[in-house]
């Protein structure tokens, strides 16, 4: 378990000190640790695809409301696999957050009982939010793109803009 | 979502009902797929992403700054906390100063916006519970705070009114005293609304003891604002991990007491939020007071905003805890910006507390947790 | 315990103790019109069947023929020049140098009654040519039309007026559009209905589907016949009135289940059998505080039931004694569920969710499902005025008064329709202030207390007709309507006033100071 983890729980509240970097095997277990320690509420989960440098980035936020408490653990992933336990029983609120960011990013919880999409249609391929994201030009028959507004009036004057 | 369906009993007894995307109320564009036996609902599964906008994507290709309009979409029933939590997130992460006269003035514009906010749900409740007059009655009140917020920032729904690095305008002249007329009109009309709908005995005998959430299971699934005080929690963000100016003003936080049924039921749900439009019109008094000893710089825009890092800002939103975490690669846009709202984890707990209620209660659950679409799916 | 058995022993000693039957027992009908019989019973075999009998009413004077039809009953025929009769009489029945008369402690109340249709009608076929149905059917149709022909008027009116008094609860206006301040919407919104598309789902049973608003609209319409707008404003005043008006709005819920089967779509079935459960489980305790009135009238004829009520509040039904009293809101509540609405409209504003039973229906069919629901208001107006309100009885005011001046009897339906609408104005009112109940909570307030109370009622009204003396009887009337009325009265006046007073700055005055309120 990485030195940081162990770090004691005297950090002031509201304070970015308390991160932490992780493994993402070590998750699991660092996951359950800390909600032992009275980290009961899971705040936010993100998942920031760095592309260029092949990660993507999990940054769970964690909130302790005994102690008044803020805990931040990243996660890196490779970007080819992004895969890592899921905590959906450790917090039930991970459960929504894994879906989602399965959802648009790709991200695999390992263990969720029920990862499916939850913001995009079931059938949408791809992941919206990863930089390299590219939209396919028709879903299920309906085109993605519409032509431009503003070309469509033949009846109109082309607007002329004053350049300046 | 296909299994769901087809999985559904053959036996004649059960039958899968579609609470579709359009239906008449005010929560928005949300579906629910709910098992039941044509009383008792075995389950009610949510259905969400009706109204996704991709915000979070628009923001990697805006500015700072030009994405504050899109801001106000996250929630457009109360816009204002949205705008406050961009920014505040964007000046941490650009260790940005905000003058004190736009702190006063982002504080007075979130709390009203608090209180039309709670207009709606409030209303909304009633209204789905079967009483459509306190709905009307409170519409009319909601007006007067959005011709309010009309003359300090032009728009009465997504306001656009908060900057990186201050507010967008000043208190135009003679604001302060019609806010100040208005928080002394609305004061009999929450004791009428009290009157008139939250002690009656239908509303409560359809509300108490319904869906009972206790505090360890609400923290457990991430419940936040009203929904968690309601289940006994003590805890507001403006309280407990302070920001802007709400060190200086006194407020108390109402937290749920279970006064007619159990506490965390969707009553207490309604009697929080009751409660909170008084702290709401204190708090606008107390900064209108205090406003005056102010300099009257109200933003200070900031000439070059590249930041490198990332930060975290916490917001009470009406719906509770709004969480903005942004993160900057030294570019005008941000890298990655993600809004967790509250509505988003009171739609978790819905299929699990939907089972064995009926179909009828399933409505004031939807109602009592204030979800609104636009939260959900941003 | 000893002491409650009191009463009963008392009870049966009376029915121990009672005299021997006088020998005429029984004469009905009493309420007659020229042209029926009168059958007139014995309580033993006394006459002799063929020789000629005559019948003669002693009070009044009036002596008719009659014929013996069994030893034990004979048969009076009033014909077309029989005089007139109204009052109360004994009867004496003559065979030969034999006489016998009833009971004089209970005289018959022996009436003739204003000609029927039958006699209009048979009127007619004596003087024009054709056979005598196709002038019954004539005069039959003239009357259904005259009845029937306000009903869509009555409901679009009420619609408007409901719809203005939400508005204006709700601070804002109703509709004030079409027709001067808006009263002319409903020939707007019946109009708009009656040209759209008439849509029958391919998977409907056919005929049934169509068949099922007529069936509403018939039960409806057949509850006017009993109502008693004034004294001879009544289509036709039946001795079983109450029951009649009973049975025929059962044909409403058969027309719920029909219009919810036959659409075959699993939530109009389902919204169809809820409705139609919470009708016939609130048909209970609505019945029986309709019986308590029954009791306390002696007849379940809807203007014997006016006529023994007087003009003044304190006569009426409503305060006449505890039971009443509690029998009117249980009655209330009761047909506030028959009519599913609010707080019982939950099988309607479940459509949110499932759909009532008239999902399917476009157009015209449908239009005459909100039509039955808001006359039926009205008729829930009516049978509340009559049976609880005085009905059009005016004080001062008594029958051979309206005899002798017609335009009283104008005075009493005016009087009738506007106690009916206010009845009206509470059930909407009730609408748009309350929450609506749930489903269980809205059964188990019916089976567990509103039938038990109903009970209670309707029993202890049996005692109270039985047991109460005139006088103390009438001075509880008057405690009652003094606390009820009176005071209960005074109070709402106040505090009409006081929340007039107090919301009218609130609401009107300039909020904001702008200035341009």
């Amino acid at each position: 378990m990485s030195d940081e983890v162990a770090r004691d729980a005297n950090v002031e509240a509201n304070s970015d000190a308390a991160v932490s970097r992780v493994r993402a095997d070590e998750w699991r277990a660092t996951a359950e640790r800390l909600r032992a320690d009275g980290f009961d509420f899971l705040q936010n989960l993100t998942a920031v695809d760095w592309i260029k440098e092949e990660r993507i980035e999990l940054v769970y936020h964690l909130w302790s409301y005994a102690r008044r408490q803020e805990r931040v653990v990243k996660i890196d992933l490779p970007r080819g696999e992004p895969t890592v336990a899921s905590v959906a029983d450790v917090w039930r609120a991970a459960n929504w957050y894994e879906r989602e960011q399965y959802d648009l990013l790709g991200v695999r919880f390992a263990g969720h009982p029920d990862l499916r999409r939850i913001l995009m249609p079931e059938d949408w391929p791809g992941h919206p939010m990863r930089k390299d994201y590219v939209e396919a030009p028709s879903y299920n028959g309906m085109p993605t793109t519409r032509a431009n507004t503003l070309e469509l009036l033949p009846i109109w004057d082309k607007p002329t803009w004053d350049k300046k | 979502m296909g299994e769901l369906i087809l999985a559904n009993e053959a036996t004649g007894e059960e039958m899968t009902l579609n609470m579709g995307p359009q239906h008449p109320s005010t929560h928005g564009v949300i579906r629910f797929i709910i098992k039941t036996d044509g009383e008792i609902m075995r389950e009610a599964v949510p259905d969400v992403g009706y109204l996704h906008r991709a915000i979070e994507h628009i923001a990697e290709k805006c500015t700072y700054e030009g994405f504050m309009p899109y801001t106000d979409r996250v929630d457009y029933v109360c816009a204002m906390p949205a705008n406050h939590a961009w920014a505040l997130a964007v000046e941490k992460l650009a260790g940005l100063e905000v003058p004190e006269r736009a702190e006063y003035l982002r504080v007075i514009t979130d709390e009203l916006n608090r209180i039309s906010s709670h207009c709606i749900a409030l209303g909304a409740m009633a209204m789905d519970v079967g009483a459509i007059t306190p709905f009307t009655y409170i519409l009319r009140e909601r007006e007067y705070v959005n011709e309010l917020l009309e003359m300090i920032c032009g728009a009465r729904l997504t306001y656009n009114y908060h900057r990186i690095g201050g507010v967008g305008w000043d208190m135009p002249a003679g604001w302060r005293d019609k806010v100040l007329a208005w928080c002394d009109h609305f004061a009999p009309v929450m004791d009428e609304f009290d009157r008139l709908i939250t002690n009656n005995a239908l509303f409560v005998q359809r509300l108490a003891k319904l869906a009972v959430i206790a505090a360890d299971e609400a923290i457990d699934y991430g419940l936040v604002g009203p929904n968690l005080r309601a289940a006994g929690v003590d805890f507001d963000v403006r309280r407990d991990v302070p920001y802007s100016i709400y060190p200086k003003l006194k407020f108390e936080v109402p937290v749920g007491r279970g006064l007619v049924g159990t506490v965390g039921d969707a009553w207490d749900r309604y009697w929080v939020r009751a409660q909170e439009w008084r702290q709401s019109v204190s708090m606008v008094r107390q900064c209108l007071a205090q406003i005056d000893a102010t300099a009257p710089e109200f933003w200070k825009a900031p000439k070059k905003l590249k930041p490198v890092g990332d930060a975290m800002a916490r917001v009470e939103a009406a719906r509770g805890d709004m969480s903005c975490y942004v993160v900057g690669d030294g570019g005008t846009n941000a890298y990655r910006a993600r809004f967790r709202t509250g509505s988003f984890n009171a739609m978790g707990i819905i299929r699990d507390k939907s089972r064995g209620l009926m179909v009828a209660d399933l409505v004031a659950l939807i109602a009592s947790l204030d979800v609104v679409a636009p939260e959900i799916d941003r | 315990m000893k002491a409650r058995l009191w009463p009963l022993l008392l009870i049966v000693a009376a029915g121990c103790a009672a005299p021997e039957l006088a020998p005429i027992r029984d004469a009905r009908p009493t309420r007659l019109q020229r042209g029926e019989r009168m059958l007139v019973e014995a309580s033993a075999p006394l006459f002799d069947v063929g020789p000629p009998v005559t019948v003669t009413f002693d009070a009044l004077g009036v002596t008719l023929p009659a014929r013996a039809v069994a030893p034990d009953r004979v048969v009076a025929t009033l014909d077309e020049d029989s005089p007139p009769l109204a009052g109360a009489s004994t009867i004496t029945v003559a065979q030969g140098a034999h006489r016998w008369t009833s009971d004089a402690r209970t005289p018959f109340d022996v009436e003739l009654c204003a000609p029927a249709l039958q006699h209009l009608a048979n009127g007619w076929a004596a003087r024009l040519p054709g056979p005598a149905w196709l002038w019954w059917a004539l005069a039959l149709l003239m009357a259904a039309a005259i009845v029937a022909a306000p009903l869509p008027v009555v409901a679009g009116l009420i619609v408007v007026w409901e719809r203005k008094i939400s508005g204006y609860m709700g601070s804002r206006f109703g509709p004030n559009r079409v027709g001067p301040n808006g009263w002319l919407q409903w020939l707007a919104d019946g109009l708009k209905l009656l040209m759209k598309e008439d849509i029958v789902p391919s998977a409907a049973d056919p005929r049934l589907f169509r068949a099922a608003p007529y069936l509403a609209f018939l039960g409806l319409f057949l509850t006017f016949i009993v109502l008693p707008f004034s004294r001879y404003a009544i289509v036709a005043d039946l001795d079983v009135g109450l029951l009649f008006l009973l049975s025929v709005t059962s044909l409403v819920v058969v027309s719920i289940i029909i219009g919810g089967w036959s659409s075959n779509s699993k939530w109009a079935l389902l919204g169809g059998m809820r409705s139609a459960a919470q009708i016939v489980s609130y048909e209970l305790p609505a019945s029986v505080a309709l019986l308590t009135i029954a009791t306390l009238t002696g007849s379940l004829s809807t203007q014997r039931i006016v006529a023994a009520q007087g003009g003044w509040p304190w006569q009426w039904n409503l305060f006449h004694d505890p039971f009443t009293f509690v029998a009117f809101f249980i009655w209330f509540v009761s047909a506030l569920a028959e009519g599913n609405r609010t707080p019982f409209d939950l099988p309607e504003a479940e459509s949110e969710l499932v759909a009532g039973y008239n999902t399917e229906y476009s157009g015209f069919r449908f239009s005459l499902f909100p039509l039955v629901e808001w006359v039926n208001i009205a008729v829930i107006g009516a049978v509340g005025t009559l049976l609880f309100l005085g009905g059009w009885r005016l004080p001062f005011v008594d029958n051979a008064l309206i005899d002798a001046h017609p335009w009283l009897d104008a005075c009493g339906f005016v009087v009738f329709v506007a106690k009916d609408l206010a009845i009206v104005f509470v059930v909407i009112w009730i609408r748009w202030t309350l929450p609506r109940f749930r489903v269980d909570q809205m059964m188990s307030l019916c089976w567990k207390y509103f039938i038990p109370f109903s009970f209670v009622c309707f029993v202890g009204e049996l005692g109270w007709v039985w047991l109460m003396p005139p006088l103390a009887g009438r001075i509880v009337a008057g405690v009652l309507f003094a606390v009820f009325g009176v005071g209960f009265g005074g109070w709402f006046v106040a505090r009409v006033r006081d929340n007039a007073r107090r919301y009218h700055d609130l609401i009107l005055n300039d909020a904001l100071g702008r200035g341009d309120a």
